[in-house]
């Protein structure tokens, strides 16, 4: 079965549909998703509502408008490791062994899980920015911007929901749980919350290494000041390689666990 | 009769906590014919789903090789995927789904289309008698549900073999019973089935021949019937309620042949010479005696005997309450 046959994609749109209802019918799944980032979005917006006045800020209206792409960046990056914490619970039930018991391309199974956080992503992002809209934050991009926030955003759950997935099928569910506040560390030492320009030292050059740094930039620059091209073109670049290299990871996590067997 | 499951000197090894390594499987050797029920008898621990979960391509062997339904496990996994249907031990199903849900999954990573994939599932809900409960998440289901569900997604393919590991433990005896009739029914139908089982009677009810394994060794293997005949002769449960007849009852009784540990609330057990299934003759002699005998029974050998004298001990605690011990 080839990777673009129609049997391989409905296999892998089947398995991001059952990903999209686990994560729907558990209410406290959706909580740190949505809550966590909404909290930290308030307090942020709040806090450090003054430090758009700082020399070198970027141009915004509100500390809020700029925070929006950082809650995205959250949210979605908490939904992507949700993959790998339902897929722990898979493989602890027994319920993945029935799955790879039947003769399915083994990149379908992983393919499927990171689709499914990508998915969840358009709708958290969409969420986020209609509670951007809703207190008054204006999103300047319009309706293309939009349209590549909601892109950006699922590339930055499916590069996360990627390495979760690679986690969860080398280590035990508490290790995947475990990476929660790793990725609260990830976000801190990008420039999601905090404009790059004004970072100094090791905070400049670590959020310089990150990733997250361009993916959190590409969201932002359409809300903040519409869309320029070329910061949108990076973030989806860096992302999409980003979200190659960890699914290549999870298919090999995947491929060492079942023992080399195809 | 061609063999649909053929297996040769399977080892399957996993590291011990002692550091070494230890044989789950060590070296079994079995066929398993078209259209048959084999039953694979065995406690827990004793290597039964770790040979499963290499024939159904779960785990790689350490050495020897198998075939399933003419392909290799190690070589030709897909083939062997395509051809088999499979129920792990405790039903491993999503509770957040519904019934409906799983199997049209499980029949799209078998290849149907969604139109397909529904009618199949729809059928397979009647099947085993699940359409009331079509649509209510598997949490809501309660175990024989579970499992009767588990067993029709192991189906939706049609598959040449089926494997059931353990399908019916911790159900109780209806939902046992219905699950039998169905495993019947598959069978009369013309599906193979390999069935992993530590109750005695099922695989007593079920299998055309069985496969009993014990410390990862297949150490007998026949039809039940033949593997009792091993055995030879019934025994003779007596309960006498009076302490002080037990002297006296000892005595004749033991002079009629061997007297084993009885079980629990029963006074002696007495091995029964070859061919000898009269009661009336002991319960005269007795009651000449003056011993007055207040139950009498007649036991057949049963599977857990023939376990006994192949393994030295009996099949689980339940079963050692059940069946006899050699006095020594």
């Amino acid at each position: 079965m080839s990777a673009l046959s129609p049997a391989y994609i409905r296999i892998v749109w089947a398995i991001a549909i059952r990903s999209i209802k686990r994560i729907m019918r558990r209410p406290q799944s959706l909580m740190p998703i949505f809550l966590v980032p909404t909290m930290f979005l308030v307090v942020t917006s709040g806090g450090a509502a003054r430090a758009i006045n700082l020399p070198g800020f970027p141009e915004v209206e509100s500390f809020f408008q700029f925070a929006i792409a950082g809650a995205i960046v959250q949210s979605t990056m908490l939904g992507g490791l949700m993959a790998g914490i339902n897929l722990s619970v898979d493989v602890d039930n027994g319920f993945f062994d029935r799955m790879i018991v039947a003769p399915v391309p083994r990149s379908a199974l992983v393919l499927g899980r990171v689709l499914g956080s990508a998915a969840i992503a358009l709708f958290q992002a969409c969420l986020y920015l209609a509670l951007g809209v809703v207190f008054g934050a204006s999103i300047e991009g319009g309706i293309f911007g939009i349209l590549l926030i909601l892109v950006l955003a699922g590339i930055c759950a499916a590069s996360m929901g990627g390495l979760a997935v690679a986690l969860a099928l080398r280590a035990q569910a508490q290790w995947v749980q475990g990476v929660f506040p790793l990725v609260f560390v990830i976000i801190f030492m990008s420039s999601a919350f905090f404009p790059r320009e004004l970072l100094t030292g090791p905070a400049e050059t670590i959020a310089g290494y990150n990733p997250i740094s361009y993916l959190a930039e590409g969201m932002r620059e359409p809300i903040i000041s519409g869309v320029s091209g070329s910061v949108e073109l990076k973030a989806f670049a860096i992302g999409l390689g980003l979200t190659i290299f960890t699914t290549l990871i999870a298919v090999w996590a995947l491929r060492v666990r079942l023992g080399g067997s195809r | 009769m061609t063999p649909v499951i053929e297996v040769e000197q399977l080892v399957r090894e996993f590291k011990s906590p002692s550091g070494g390594s230890m044989q789950a499987v060590a070296g079994v050797d079995l066929a398993v014919n078209e259209g048959e029920v084999y039953g694979f008898l065995g406690p827990n621990g004793a290597g039964k789903t770790t040979l499963v979960r290499m024939l159904v391509t779960l785990l790689r062997p350490s050495s020897g090789t198998a075939r399933v339904a003419g392909f290799d496990i190690v070589n030709e996994p897909g083939s062997v995927r395509s051809a088999i249907g499979v129920t792990l031990q405790e039903a491993a199903l999503d509770p957040l789904m519904t019934g409906f849900e799983l199997l049209q999954l499980q029949a799209t990573l078998h290849g149907l289309r969604k139109g397909a994939a529904s009618a199949k599932a729809d059928e397979l809900l009647e099947r085993v008698d699940l359409v009331r409960a079509k649509d209510a998440r598997l949490g809501t289901y309660s175990g024989g549900m579970t499992r009767r569900l588990d067993l029709a997604m192991s189906l939706i393919h049609e598959p040449k073999v089926l494997f059931l590991d353990e399908p019916t433990t911790g159900l109780d005896p209806i939902s046992r019973k219905v699950l039998w009739d169905e495993v019947r029914a598959l069978n009369h139908e013309g599906t193979t089935v390999f069935l992993t089982t530590q109750y005695l009677e099922e695989a007593d009810a079920l299998a055309d021949r069985v496969g009993i394994i014990a410390d990862g060794k297949l150490v007998a293997e026949d039809t039940p019937e033949n593997l009792k005949a091993d055995i030879g002769a019934a025994r003779l449960e007596v309960t006498i309620n009076d302490p002080a007849s037990h002297a006296k009852a000892r005595e004749i009784l033991g002079g009629h042949g061997r007297l084993l540990k009885p079980r629990s609330g029963v006074s002696f057990f007495l091995q029964l010479p070859p061919g000898d299934t009269q009661l009336a003759p002991y319960v005269i002699e007795l009651d000449q005696a003056g011993v007055t005998v207040d139950r009498v029974d007649l036991v057949e050998p049963s599977l857990d005997d023939v376990f006994l004298l192949k393994t030295g001990h009996h099949l689980d605690a339940d079963a050692a309450d059940a069946a006899p011990t050699p006095v020594p």
